[in-house]
């Protein structure tokens, strides 16, 4: 009895261990990505399956890019914080409001077509089918980012 | 009249052993010897298998014990497919908030 439960413990035990050790390998690589602060270009280049020329360029075209954004995101930043003043300030839709909305949309299209120069950019580093794969990528982001509220809490049509 | 201790001498002095060897002795013995060397040649893996799957007591515990990696390392494999699909999807987010301003000022928001 006592010698059935050692097996029983020490089968539970190989059991376990395996689990656990074979969940630590296998996600060992994706958790160290994710942990890292380069991991999204990590995850780029494997994804994309980049070569190391393709991918220092890429980085460079990323690192050029980022004071754009930067900028682009503070212009962002200033509109929607001079449209929520003016929402709070206002009671019905003054020419000012409707000024800052025409401001904020503005800023809006102009990030929009910043990051997609961006995109073709990066893309055009890429061989042909990583470059497809890469814009439609990041074309469902840019659209799921920048539909309109109620259009995205409609149901998607059924085909 | 003689002492029982001569007459025991005398005895075992007379006594002689005359072994009995069995006829088949040497084909016997030509027989366990071919028979230790096949072990030999068995193998390990031949060994082991014989080991836990032929021998009664350990049968029951060696296919539990196979059963039971089985299924932890088929879940494992599972659980670590769908950690590694939702470590792709955030770090593919993450890439998009690298590039997008609009993002960037939610965030910082």
């Amino acid at each position: 009895m006592k010698n059935n439960l050692v097996i029983f413990a020490g089968i539970l035990f190989l059991s376990v261990g395996g689990y656990l050790g074979y969940y630590h390998f296998a996600t060992t690589g994706t958790a160290l990505m994710l942990c890292g602060t380069t991991g999204e270009m990590e995850w780029l280049k494997q994804e994309f399956k980049l070569t190391d020329p393709q991918f220092q360029t890429i980085k460079e075209l990323h690192a050029a890019y980022q004071p754009k954004c930067d900028r682009m995101c503070e212009k962002v930043a200033g509109a929607r914080a001079k449209l929520d003043r003016l929402i709070d300030g206002n009671q019905s839709v003054t020419p000012e409001v409707e000024s800052a909305f025409k401001s904020y949309a503005s800023v809006e299209e102009e990030c929009r077509q910043a990051m997609l120069g961006h995109i073709y950019e990066v893309g055009a580093v890429m061989p042909a089918e990583s470059r497809s794969r890469y814009v439609q990528t990041m074309k469902k982001h840019i659209l799921q980012t920048h539909t309109p509220p109620q259009a995205a809490m409609q149901d998607p049509p059924s085909h | 009249m003689k002492n029982p201790e001569e007459n025991l001498d005398t005895k075992l002095a007379a006594w002689q052993l005359e072994p009995e060897f069995c006829r088949d002795f040497n084909r016997e013995v030509w027989r366990r010897i071919a028979a230790s060397h096949a072990a030999r040649e068995d193998g390990f893996w031949q060994k082991l298998i014989s080991f836990l799957f032929i021998a009664p007591r350990y049968s029951t515990a060696s296919g539990f014990a196979i059963a039971m990696l089985t299924l932890s390392l088929g879940t494992a494999s599972l659980a670590a497919r769908s950690a590694n699909s939702r470590h792709w999807s955030m770090l593919e987010n993450r890439y998009v908030q690298s590039i997008d301003p609009l993002t960037h000022s939610s965030m910082k928001e």
